[in-house]
């Protein structure tokens, strides 16, 4: 990114000297032109820039500091220089010194042949091994996902939890209130010295009567206003009972970070997901995945942290650190499930990902900032802006059959460029009047394709 | 027309008796238990109140509704490692092959993350051509049978396999040492790897007097004997059904129990087509209707005794001269005279096959099929198979000495003697006293009990293995799952033991490795498609007939026919195979014992089957139902009794009764599966005083023996009634019709081929009045609601099921079961009229009427006499009709679901929605087709279930198949076309971005039809098959296509094919 924007920048900054130049000789031009260019290529290239390129060339294998696929990288320069061999060759090709029996390459135990050449410039490579050898591990401080509610409870139950205290609230008045009467009472009869019949007593329940028998027609206003709104939300709330809250993120075994992953590292969804193009699930990562990279990456990037939850996948995995091999002794890991179906829905997603082209983020939201992985919401969604994504909005609570159907009566069916639908198009063109009525806005809804039947996910 | 037929499922019905009158008028025999309950005395003196009820109920409410809003924590755990070709969600698919001794097939296994859950016949490659029996379609759930041995025994004590292995290699060389006798007891393996680690662990005991003796438990030496007599090969030949014109069978049941049945079915099926030039014919002589026989065009029931003097008469019928030593009465030379004419007719296309196990028929069928010069053409001794390979004599001689003690070592591979021999519990005595025995058996059974060590093989869906059925062809079977418990393959030990191998637990490789370095030629090919055939010319006698002429000694075989046809007695006994049950391997698979037999439709039982007249004079019930028991009888056979109840099975021989081999497994409490005992109300298993559970019942193969070496499955028999009641769940009167008759529709060969469709398929007509006329119009043109529109539109599934190709076999009902998790209910749910196969197989026996009827029934003349008939029951003919949802355009269930969870699809599909439903049932009683199925209980969680529902059990909850729900308790189901599939048949296309091909998508049904009965497809396909359409379109627009029930005007899209019968009647 940051390699990027600074290309970017490069033509800007000729432009403002091309400006400047006007005023200047052509010689002094000439010679200030290549001295700024000169500047440029080392400035481009010096210490930012290694961290970029190195993260970009080498890091999938090397580490500087440490072992990991390949040696670390720390050092590597002045070794070979020590030894008078050429490292920007063994960049290039390391195949070949490794034939030629240069003393460095042979020097290497470390998967000997193993590395594939890499087309950077000498200069390039100097970045590199410049920031590498200048590298310090960076201080730790802990700054994982803040986020965590303890596992598998729900996180927004205020409104229970209010509605409680209101309870138990209004029962204190109402007890108090009675004391008092009685207090009253008893007092009333030690002063007057003459019992007051029960039956003349005021009481509470006596006292609320009263009242609404004097309001009549506020009280059955406000009874009416209040039956309407319980039943209103009551039913609203039931229409929910199942389904998983927004924002619920329970405590996983590993504090997995979405937003390093697919958001720092720009990690395609489907890279770990790989499942959802083919298969009814996702699929949650199998630990061979997380090990084409953890592999090598060992460490979090700001904190001992990740460097924690990174050792858990090799625990998992049964990677031996030390050794860099596999010890055969495996733990699957027990994940938590955020989006739970019921057994009597059947789900696809190859059938939304790949052949309905809807984007990721318009069921799960913006992964890309998420720690764990969460339940979202509709609103949010609709709020989401993604460059080049189109998103669906929806007005139903995520994950209910209405969010379901709503989006099936909503979004069109991709049939260009796909032969099956151009088949079933030619038997519909017989039916000139369905046909009429199904393709009067030339788009077909996913409804209009049988997408509100029963049998499409129930059976 | 001159004849009327009746069309009747049991004479339940044909007589209308009161108690199914009463159970017809009641979708749901059961009424609910409220006149109990109310009566019940403690009721009244109980102290709960209306109030305190109200409280009760009140807090159950609130407290309901608080538990439900807390949202379950669900765990998920992904793989480790994933497999490569593992995609979670995604089936896959493995070839293989299936062979238990008894049934042979090339299947495909499909698997999910790793489990197989559903079995079908390979239709692509294999002899059989896809073809399968109930019992391979069944066998996935007998891998997660959880009685299967975990790990190896010793005297009954769980053990290590080294130190197993270590006891028997050290036994071994004691009797290796002393020069002692070591006996490999198998069953027909073929297979060739298999043959030759037997041979070597043979060869390594040097010293020692090592053998393989092969039993084969249903025997068929007697063929092979004939054939060793006649031709000089002891072999059983390939028969070509394909090429035979004319099909004399006398007691075999080669459709789907005898042999290779899985490659004869396909060859018959494919001659039973009337839009070919010409149909075969074929005559059954039997005793018990069979399968086979309930599909032949003309069936005669004869006694066991009389199969020889049958086939003697039709040896004097073809070639004018007789068999020595055998008089053949004048009545069976009559009934054996029209067979014997069209034999003759066409020579060289005609074949004769026995069932009987007596070497002198077997020989005399040889003769007739040399006179009809049917080897070379329906029969192929050139390519001979390498079943049967079993030799009766030597077993009976291995039988007497492990009795005697006279063994050191047996091993026991594949069969299970003490079971299935006559005398199992002498050959049990002698077996536990010799100084090492060892079995393979997969469970702790009736042998494996009695023997010093069990080393379990794998389950064959575990295992590698190879099979070649016959010379020309060669099989792989391939495992579908690591095994699930610490077991091992038998070739394995056996290898093991010969000092050539070493364990490697559950990833050994010991077989593959020993198979694929014996195979040569392209081996990733051989195990992707299961099995490679080779040709013809590949064999070692090229010359096709490959025999030798006919030398059999008729005499001999006269004075064997003879012995048997003098056979006296009140009954002649005949011991055969059910199509669910078979020999009995599967005895505790409740997909199998819940199949309901093809021909009595009985279900979880075994029983005496008996003709009608035998039953009347007797005094045993004849009319079954839910409150009306069978009759126990107590049957004797050479000094030996079953005590079983007594069915009446229309079309049985006068004079015999028939006992289905394969029950009363675990006879002495062994632990085979809690399926394979008897239950009773509530679900519990019977038992007796001494808590021992009561089997199901009783084992047939007790009452077989062996003759002059012949190990024989009919006897002389004699019958006690002994008056007690026994209840049976048959289904025959379950889902009638309410009398209505245009069901079942019927022709002649004859008849179909002039051609006139209204003379067999006539369009149903009703009368209307327009303009003071009387018009008929087609009752298409009747519509009580607006059309679906469904036709032109998208897809349009649709269903054509030939009745002439279908023979009733089951496979069909067992692959539902699988694929759409339909519940196993037990017996005492089905006897209440509660099964819920989605998918069921109408029996309708019919009768002819005669002339007198149809004349008095045309003149309302009362000369006409029930008495003067024959009876009904004697020999009926019967259509196999497979009824499932008819998912009707104008479904009359649709319109009373007050909830609308049963809907129409706009594929022509009639959904049915459980979490929609409320269970009210209206949809089943306003059902014409009575297809509908209600969940009475939780059948995977309600403890009355427990004993037989595989869905209770640990292992058994692996079968179900993850893309189908399974139902609670309280909703409707019934057959949804397999919509699973359907969609995702789809979903594929579309992903591949291609038009769906005819006949990709495929219903379970239709996938396990070994005789291709069930066309399924989009009826809207009007361009597959170079613009003809769909196989589906092309059948449903054929002349023989009929919906039943025409006239409701349902509009079915399902379509049915009018039988055809090669009958002389024009």
């Amino acid at each position: 990114m940051l390699h990027l924007l600074q290309l970017l920048d490069v033509p800007e900054i000729l432009n403002m000297n091309v400006f400047l130049s006007r005023k200047l000789k052509t010689k002094e031009l000439t010679l200030y032109f290549s001295i700024l260019f000169f500047a440029l290529i080392s400035f481009n290239a010096s210490a930012q820039d290694g961290k970029a390129l190195f993260k970009q060339n080498c890091a999938s294998c090397h580490q500087p500091a440490k072992d990991g696929t390949g040696p670390a990288l720390k050092g590597a320069k002045a070794k070979w220089e020590a030894n008078g061999d050429d490292i920007y060759a063994w960049i290039k090709n390391p195949q070949a010194q490794y034939d030629n029996g240069v003393k460095s390459a042979l020097a290497i135990q470390y998967m000997p042949g193993g590395m594939a050449g890499i087309n950077i410039s000498n200069e390039e490579a100097d970045a590199i091994f410049e920031y590498v050898d200048t590298w310090e591990p960076p201080v730790k401080i802990d700054d994982g996902p803040k986020d965590l509610v303890e596992g598998g409870t729900e996180s927004n139950n205020t409104w229970l939890m209010w509605l409680i205290i209101g309870g138990i609230l209004s029962m204190l008045i109402v007890a108090f209130w009675g004391v008092r009467k009685q207090l009253y009472y008893a007092l009333k009869e030690k002063e007057d010295g003459e019992e007051v019949e029960e039956e003349d007593q005021e009481t509470v329940g006596k006292e609320i009567k009263g009242w609404a028998g004097r309001n009549m027609k506020l009280v059955s206003v406000l009874g009416f206003i209040l039956t309407c709104v319980v039943v209103y939300y009551g039913a609203e709330e039931l229409y929910k009972v199942g389904v998983i809250p927004e924002g619920y993120n329970p405590e996983q075994p590993i504090e997995f970070n979405h937003s390093i992953h697919a958001g720092t590292n720009e990690i395609d969804c489907q890279y770990c997901h790989n499942s959802a193009s083919k298969s009814k699930h996702a699929g949650i990562p199998t630990v061979n995945v997380c090990m084409n990279c953890h592999k090598g990456i060992e460490e979090g990037p700001s904190g001992e942290k990740g460097t924690k939850e990174i050792a858990k996948i090799h625990a998992a995995a049964g990677y031996d650190l030390d050794k860099r091999a596999y010890t055969g002794k495996t733990e699957p890991i027990k994940w938590v499930k955020v989006h739970n179906m019921p057994d009597h829905v059947y789900f696809n997603h190859s059938q939304h990902v790949t052949v309905g082209g809807i984007e990721c983020e318009n069921c799960h939201g913006d992964v890309k900032t998420y720690g764990t992985g969460k339940v979202s919401g509709t609103e949010t969604i609709n709020n989401l802006k993604l460059e080049g994504k189109k998103i669906i909005k929806l007005t139903k609570p995520l994950m209910t059959m209405g969010w379901c159907i709503e989006c099936h009566n909503t979004a069109d069916v991709q049939t260009t460029d796909n032969k099956y639908y151009d088949d079933i198009h030619e038997r519909l063109k017989s039916d000139k009047e369905l046909y009429k009525s199904v393709m009067e806005d030339g788009k077909v809804k996913v409804k209009e394709f049988g997408g509100w039947e029963c049998s499409k996910c129930h059976y | 027309m001159s004849k009327v037929k009746t069309y009747w499922k049991g004479i339940e019905e044909r007589e209308q008796s009161a108690s199914f009158i009463e159970s017809t008028k009641n979708e749901f025999p059961q009424d609910l238990p409220a006149q109990e309950f109310l009566a019940d005395e403690q009721l009244a003196e109980s102290s709960t109140n209306r109030r305190d009820f109200l409280k009760f109920m009140g807090f159950s409410v609130a407290a309901a509704t608080l538990a439900a809003c807390e949202s379950p924590v669900v765990k998920a755990i992904p793989y480790v490692n994933k497999p490569e070709d593992i995609t979670p969600g995604v089936a896959n698919w493995y070839s293989s092959t299936y062979w238990d001794g008894n049934d042979y097939g090339s299947i495909l296994v499909k698997t999910r993350e790793g489990r197989p859950i559903f079995i079908k016949g390979n239709k692509s490659f294999g002899i059989n051509n896809g073809a399968t029996t109930p019992r391979m379609v069944g066998s996935v759930l007998s891998l997660y049978n959880g009685a299967r041995l975990q790990m190896p025994m010793a005297a009954n004590k769980k053990a290590t396999w080294s130190t197993v292995d270590n006891s028997i290699k050290k036994a071994l060389a004691e009797v290796v040492a002393k020069g002692g006798k070591v006996r490999v007891m198998t069953n027909t393996t073929l297979s060739p790897s298999t043959d030759a680690i037997l041979n070597e662990f043979v060869g390594s005991l040097a010293g020692a007097d090592a053998k393989v003796v092969t039993y084969d438990p249903i025997s068929f030496s007697g063929i092979t004997k004939a054939n060793q007599e006649s031709f000089g090969k002891a072999v059983v030949p390939t028969y070509n059904f394909d090429k035979a014109k004319v099909i004399v069978s006398i007691a075999a049941d080669f459709l789907t129990n005898w042999l290779l049945s899985t490659d004869y079915v396909t060859g018959y099926v494919a001659n039973r087509k009337p839009e070919n030039a010409w149909m075969s014919k074929h005559f059954q002589y039997e005793s018990v209707m069979t399968t086979t026989g309930s599909n032949a065009d003309v069936r005669v029931p004869i006694k066991p005794s009389e199969e020889g003097l049958v086939a003697a008469a039709l040896y004097k019928h073809i070639t004018g001269g007789s068999v020595p030593g055998v008089s053949v009465p004048q009545e069976i030379m009559d009934k054996t005279k029209m067979a014997a004419q069209e034999l003759k007719a066409n020579k060289g296309a005609a074949l004769v096959v026995g069932g009987s196990n007596c070497s002198g028929t077997q020989t005399v069928i040889n003769a007739v099929n040399n006179a009809l010069s049917s080897y070379g053409s329906t029969i192929d001794m050139g390519n001979p198979t390498n079943l049967a390979k079993g030799n009766d004599a030597e077993v009976e001689t291995l039988v007497k000495e492990v009795e005697a003690g006279q063994v050191d070592a047996l091993f026991i591979y594949g069969v299970n003697p003490c079971y299935t021999l006559p005398n199992g519990d002498k050959f049990a005595a002698g077996l536990k006293k010799l100084p090492l025995s060892v079995s393979f058996s997969q469970y702790a059974d009736e042998t494996s009990t009695h023997c010093k060590f069990i080393t379990p093989d794998n389950h064959y869906l575990e295992s590698w293995n190879d099979f070649a059925p016959t010379a020309s062809h060669y099989a792989v079977a391939q495992p579908a799952i690591r095994p699930l418990y610490d077991t091992a393959q038998a070739q394995e030990s056996f290898l093991v033991w010969s000092g050539k191998a070493s364990r490697a637990g559950k990833n050994s490789r010991v077989m593959y490795d020993y198979i694929k370095s014996r195979f040569t030629g392209d081996w990733n090919l051989v195990v992707h498609n299961g099995s490679v055939t080779y040709p013809s010319s590949s064999l070692g006698d090229a010359s096709g007939a490959g025999v030798s002429p006919f030398s059999g000694n008729l005499g001999t075989a006269g004075s064997h026919i003879a012995k048997k046809a003098k056979t006296a007695g009140d009954f002649e006994v005949i011991m055969y195979q059910k199509n669910g049950i078979g020999d009995g391997q599967q005895a505790a698979n409740p997909w199998l014992q819940e199949l309901p037999d093809p021909i009595t439709k009985v279900t979880w039982d075994n029983y005496i089957t008996m003709s009608r007249k035998d039953c009347e004079a007797n005094g045993y019930n004849i009319k079954y139902g839910e409150k009306s028991p069978a009759t126990v009888a107590k049957i004797e056979v050479n000094g030996k009794s079953l005590e079983l109840p007594v069915f009446m099975l229309p079309g049985q021989k006068q004079g015999t009764v028939g006992i289905a081999l394969g029950y009363g497994r675990g006879g002495n409490q062994e632990n085979i599966g809690d399926s394979a005992y008897q239950t009773q109300e509530y679900g519990t298993h019977i038992t007796d005083e001494n808590g021992n559970k009561q089997l199901i019942g009783g084992n047939a193969f007790s009452l077989t023996q062996f003759v002059n070496g012949e190990l024989m499955f009919s006897g002389v028999a004699k019958l006690e009634n002994l008056n007690r009641e026994y209840p049976i769940a048959c289904t025959q009167t379950h889902h009638t019709f309410m009398g209505r008759t245009s069901i079942v529709r019927e022709t002649s060969f004859g008849v179909f081929k002039a051609g006139d469709k209204s003379n067999f398929n006539p369009a149903h007509q009703l009368s209307t009045h327009e303009k003071g006329r009387t018009v008929k119009k087609d009752i298409q043109e009747f519509d009580l609601w607006d059309s679906h529109p469904v036709e032109n539109v998208g897809h349009r599934w649709g269903m054509s099921i030939d009745l002439n190709s279908c023979i009733g076999c089951g496979s069909c009902i067992v692959a539902c079961h699988t694929e759409n998790n339909v519940p196993v209910v037990g017996k005492d749910e089905i006897r209440r009229g509660r099964d819920m196969h989605w998918l069921r197989l109408d029996r309708y026996f019919s009768s002819e009427e005669d002339e007198v009827r149809a004349k008095a029934l045309a003149n309302h003349t009362k000369e006409f006499s029930y008495a003067k008939l024959e009876v009904a029951e004697d020999n009926p003919s019967v259509v196999h009709i497979p009824m499932m949802c008819q998912h009707c355009n104008h479904a009359p269930c649709e319109t009373v679901c007050p909830v609308a969870a049963t809907t129409h699809s706009n594929e022509g599909l009639n959904q049915m929605t459980y979490n929609r439903c409320i269970g009210t049932r209206y949809c089943a009683n306003n059902c014409p087709y009575k297809v509908r199925r209600f969940n009475w209980f939780n059948y995977p969680t309600n403890s009355r279930f427990e004993n037989f529902n595989p869905s209770q059990f640990d292992m058994g909850r692996m079968v179900l198949n993850p893309d189908v729900t399974v139902r609670s308790r309280g909703v409707m189901e019934k057959c949804s076309m397999c919509v699973q599939q359907i969609q995702s048949g789809k979903l594929e296309a579309k992903k591949e971005s291609r038009t769906i091909t005819d006949g990709e998508i495929q219903t379970a049904c239709a996938s396990s039809c070994p005789t291709d009965a069930i066309t399924f497809g989009d009826l809207n396909d009007k361009t597959s098959n170079e613009n003809k359409g769909s196989k589906i379109r092309q059948e449903s627009e054929g002349v023989r296509a009929y919906h039943i029930l025409e006239e409701v005007g349902t509009q079915p899209n399902i379509y049915y094919q009018v039988k055809v019968r090669n009958t002389n009647e024009a």
